[in-house]
């Protein structure tokens, strides 16, 4: 018998064990990898390539404030793009620059497009965005 | 089934893919993340073909009954072309770009209009392995190696779109990794992203160095081997234009690393018969492959105590050198440089060990690769075809047949038996060509008589299989008495530092032609050769005796790191 | 609209009267088609799936202008729980994985509450992190065992060889949401959902028989001054036309396929700066695995960009168009078999917004 197969994670949802860490520290460590590793029977390095091929888990801890402008076609075509360079004026950053108060990090579609432009903070939603609401939004975050 | 390939009709029993067929009626279609012996999943797409005016990656697909194929026409060669041009901009140079088209029958193109944009940093942390992924198309090959068939997991995706790289386990150096250099990722490599750690051209300054005895020593793999990298066809033996070719590059002596082969033959044959007389660390584990010894220090150290302690017979052959033939030629042993050319690479990292030392002077100071060997002879501007046959030098050599059949897979066990059956009987084995040990397979099994006792013996190569093996020996620890194990696929012939291609059918050749060697040598076993018996004679006393183990024997140590 | 009608699991009582393999008949008789964009039938799926030792519900709706999964989330979950049990009464299945997207986390409580009171079968509920691609019905199947977010070879198809490598049956969530409304004596196979948004009074999902025309659809939403149709980001586009029937097959006679999500542009936007955005997308949700998709999509968008600085070069565009061509031709999977389609119904239909910015 192979010490390495899927087969023995039968039932065992990794995906769900990697969320709950995400969810707790708002990233995945090395030692979290590790101990996944004799949890699962997986080798180290499966379980970093099934993590960096989603868009939800992080290697290494985030900002406190994680906000994403959806440039998706609909929300593209009213203006996304230009939200997300006037995001990037008001806080004075570019988008995928780290700090660690906050991070524009860039989207696909949420499946909002009937209510775009749309944006998130941490998982917060904001819908049918002007140039007026983001800042008023930014402005209630304590952002601006 | 019927099938229609470029207006040929062919009748096919077996199921096969389309590029299967193709290969066997001698059509050529590129082919670039192709390998024969890995699992195709049809990522680059250059080797696309027409089938009922739709165009399909040929080697991930199977045939059907009343296909028609076409596997060149106008659209086709526009696909490969642009395909070619996204590829490009990833080989090494503009020159190596163009020969792989003209060797995969690729359409030729113009100029390159793209710019590579990958950004990893070289990663030169082992003394093995470099990883330079700039040049890297994510064909997929170093990570099915290391995963299915090593299953040691060094490398790994990182990422999605296109911002997937091919990388190193948590993104770590690779020597923080647990990559045992077996280098099977840099054979398969078609563009080099992954090569061995290049020494030759140090060596080469160093050959011009008139006050240093330079030695090369050659394994019993690189003799059946080496002629592939000059055009010769697989399995054709070189060994007498190699040494003359060495000799030529300038080293002082060229000695037959058979001959290390041989002494740790008397060694091991003896530590196996000290072993089942007191009944103790049994199965004794073959110890000469440095890559199943960092495996398993990384991944069972609790099985150390079963390993062989002798060393590899590379290091046997340095380090007698050092002291045997430093005394016998009177040169200061810190002005000779031993030179092993080996089929390896994790050799490298070997004959960098505090261990493999005595004295504080290095039994081995460099290894160079078989492909590093044809590099420097050709940088000499020497065709090997053209040379004539020398012998190997003496007074250390050359080796007995039992040497030669190191290369292959089977090789060291059946060399061991013939020598351990002459020491506990006093007679030589009645067939001497133990056909039971041989075989492609990597898990054998076989039980052989001595005398009046039976012994279980385990044949391995592959790292997957030293798994299954050590996982068998969790639950029935005395079933074997013997295990012979290889990392690479096929044994030494097949080794990470062989010349590319490399697959099962061109082993195969390899293999065959290492046992014709071994058939036509004078001394077909270790303890008959006069040479082996002369050392002992003169300076090492017995095996196992108080010289042999300073010199020739070697220890182990838990090197385990992240986990599994 | 009857994808809103309660039906109370009293239609899984009626569907348990008959012998699976009669249901399956039922269900192939119907017309029923696939909802999640492949348009498949799904009585002949359930044939060729069954005896099913696992069932995917796919609610990991990413497509963009897509936003139907989320209103039956909304509405009427219970609906989706009964066709879940009638499928694996059918498939003689005894677990059923309902894959969500990682944004419809919210609805895991009310579906597990629904399930416990209500489902006779056993249904986990797994949830996604945030990638396109699991939409898609193989790499779903790596996603659920825990493997990379990557599409598989087909075949095998996931109904020969699927989840952990045993029979698998993958159905979109109004597919599984319309299978108790058979029963219904004004059952109609044509009916389906369409998301509509952009340049209309009100976006939103609408429900409506696959046929009607453009312009039906055009005022019943309130279009204002429609220019340019786009199909989602895998389906093509086509200058708006009042006679348009929207069908698969229609819509095939135009270069197009048919999506369901339909993006209304009006003549202030710029074609081309949507095709960079529908670019953007697939560059940034394909998996990777590919070549001529990762690297195809890539070198696109770069081409794409040029035209935020300056104009593009004959020679820019002719490899534009090549690259068209040639990307869902070496491609694998459906995502890169469609990610140009947009692309070359663009250049196609609106060839004077392209030539504006070549030199």
């Amino acid at each position: 018998m192979l010490k390495y197969s899927y087969k023995i994670n039968f039932m065992k949802f990794l995906l769900e064990y990697l969320q709950k860490i995400q969810n707790k520290n708002g990233f995945i460590s090395e030692s979290d990898i590790l101990e996944a590793s004799k949890q699962f029977q997986l080798s180290p390095a499966e379980i970093f390539e099934t993590i960096s091929s989603y868009e939800k888990f992080n290697l290494w801890t985030t900002s406190e404030k994680v906000i994403k402008i959806c440039d998706s076609p609909i929300c593209h075509s009213k203006g996304g793009e230009n939200l997300i360079k006037l995001a990037e004026k008001l806080l004075n950053t570019k988008i995928g620059t780290y700090n660690k108060k906050f991070i524009i990090e860039s989207c696909q579609c949420l499946g909002e497009c009937d209510k775009g432009p749309v944006m998130t903070i941490n998982d917060e939603l904001f819908t049918n965005l002007n140039e007026e609401k983001l800042k008023q939004i930014f402005k209630d975050q304590k952002l601006i | 089934m019927l099938v229609t390939i470029d207006g040929k009709k062919i009748k096919v029993n077996k199921k096969c893919t389309i590029l299967e067929l193709a290969t066997k009626n001698g059509i050529k279609i590129p082919t670039l993340c192709y390998h024969p012996d890995l699992r195709s999943d049809g990522k680059c797409g250059v080797c696309v073909v027409e089938v009922n005016g739709k165009l399909m990656t040929s080697c991930n697909n199977d045939i059907s009954d009343g296909m028609i194929i076409q596997t060149t026409n106008e659209r086709i060669i526009k696909q490969r072309k642009i395909n070619a041009q996204l590829v490009g901009c990833n080989f090494e140079d503009e020159e190596e770009f163009r020969k792989w088209l003209k060797l995969s029958n690729m359409p030729d193109i113009d100029e390159l209009k793209f710019k590579p944009h990958a950004s990893q940093e070289l990663d030169d942390s082992s003394h093995d392995i470099v990883m330079d992924f700039k040049n890297c198309v994510l064909c997929g090959r170093c990570i099915q190696k290391c995963r299915d068939i090593q299953t040691v997991n060094a490398i790994c995706y990182k990422g999605r779109a296109n911002a997937t790289v091919v990388t190193k386990s948590l993104g770590k150096k690779l020597i923080d990794t647990n990559c045992v250099g077996c280098g099977q990722c840099s054979l398969v490599c078609p563009t080099n992203a992954i090569r061995e750690k290049e020494s030759y051209k140090e060596i080469k300054k160093l050959l011009k160095d008139p006050k240093k005895h330079i030695i090369a020593q050659t394994a019993p793999s690189i003799r059946v081997a080496l002629g592939e990298e000059f055009g010769l066809e697989a399995g054709i033996s070189v060994t007498g234009q190699m040494v003359s070719a060495l000799k030529k590059v300038g080293f002082k002596k060229v000695f037959d690393t058979n001959f290390g082969a041989d002494l740790t033959i008397m060694e091991e044959a003896s530590e196996l018969i000290e072993r089942i007389r007191k009944n103790k660390d049994l199965p004794l584990i073959t110890s000469c492959c440095p890559a199943w010894i960092n495996f398993i220090e990384t991944f069972y150290p609790e099985y150390l105590n079963h390993l062989s302690s002798c060393k590899s017979p590379h290091q046997m052959f340095g380090a007698l050198i050092k002291t045997y033939y430093a005394q016998k030629t009177k040169i200061n042993p810190r002005d000779i440089i031993v030179v092993s050319i080996m089929p390896c690479t994790a050799k490298k990292y070997e004959s960098c060990r505090e261990e493999m030392s005595v004295g504080g002077i290095r039994d081995v100071d460099f290894v160079i690769t078989t492909r590093e060997c044809a590099k420097l002879i050709k940088s000499f501007n020497i065709d090997l075809k053209l040379e004539k046959k020398m012998q190997f030098d003496n007074p250390m050599g050359p080796g007995s047949g039992g040497g030669a059949i190191f290369a292959s897979s089977g090789g060291v066990m059946e060399s061991a038996i013939r020598t351990a059956h002459y020491f506990l009987t006093g007679k030589e084995y009645s067939a001497i060509d133990f056909k039971v040990l041989r075989g492609n397979s990597g898990f054998r099994e076989a039980s052989i008589k001595i005398g009046n006792k039976t012994l279980n013996l385990a044949i391995i190569h592959s790292l997957k299989n030293a798994r299954k093996i050590l996982e068998i020996l969790k639950k029935t620890r005395h079933k074997y008495h013997f295990i012979e194990i290889m990392a690479c696929p096929g044994g030494c012939i097949g080794g990470g530092g062989q010349p590319k291609p490399t697959s099962k059918e061109i082993i195969k050749k390899r293999a065959k032609a290492s046992y014709e060697e071994d058939k036509s040598l004078e001394f077909r076993q270790a303890h008959k050769n006069p040479n082996i018996i002369k050392v002992y004679m003169e300076f090492l006393g017995k095996p196992l005796g108080k010289l042999s183990k300073k010199l020739l024997h070697t220890k182990y140590s838990d090197k385990s790191k992240c986990g599994l | 609209m009857q994808i809103k009608r309660k039906t109370n699991f009293e239609n899984f009582k009626v569907a348990k009267k008959l012998s699976p393999e009669a249901l399956i008949k039922k269900v192939e008789k119907s017309g029923l088609m696939g909802r999640g964009g492949a348009n498949f039938p799904t009585g002949l799926k359930w044939k060729m799936s069954r005896p099913a030792k696992y069932l995917i519900c796919n609610a990991d709706e990413s497509e963009p202008g897509r936003f139907k999964d989320k209103f039956v989330l909304d509405n009427n979950p219970e609906i989706v729980i009964e066709g879940i049990n009638i499928a694996m009464y059918a498939l003689s299945t005894k677990q059923c994985f309902f894959y969500l997207r990682e944004e419809f986390k919210k609805y895991k409580e009310k579906l597990e509450k629904i399930i416990k009171e209500k489902s006779k079968y056993k249904i986990t509920i797994v949830i996604g992190a945030g990638s396109y691609i699991c939409g898609e019905e193989t790499a779903i199947l790596n996603s659920i065992e825990g493997k990379r977010a990557e599409t598989r070879h087909k075949p095998p198809y996931p109904s020969e060889r699927g989840l952990y490598d045993e029979k698998t049956c993958v159905n979109n969530i109004e597919t599984l949401a319309r299978i108790p409304l058979i029963f219904e004596d004004d059952f109609d196979n044509e009916l389906t959902l369409f998301s509509v948004s952009g340049d209309v009074q009100s976006p939103g999902v609408y429900e409506e028989r696959q046929g009607i025309t453009l312009k039906y659809l055009a005022e019943k939403v309130g279009a204002i001054d429609p220019y340019a149709i786009f199909f989602g980001a895998s389906g093509g586009c086509i200058p708006f036309q009042q006679d348009l029937i929207l069908s698969y097959k229609e819509m095939e006679k135009t270069g197009n396929f048919f999506q369901t999500g339909i993006m209304f542009f009006n003549n202030e936007k710029s074609v081309p700066d949507i095709c960079r955005s529908i670019i953007q997308f697939f560059n940034e949700e394909n998996c990777g695995k590919c070549l001529p998709c990762r690297e195809g999509n890539f070198r696109l968008l770069q081409l794409f960009q040029v035209i935020l600085k300056r104009k593009w070069t004959k020679e820019e565009f002719q490899i534009i168009q090549d690259l068209i061509d040639f990307v869902p031709n070496g491609s694998q999977c459906g995502l890169g078999k469609s990610s140009t389609i947009a692309l070359k119904s663009a250049i196609k239909y609106f060839k004077n917004e392209f030539d504006k910015l070549i030199e």
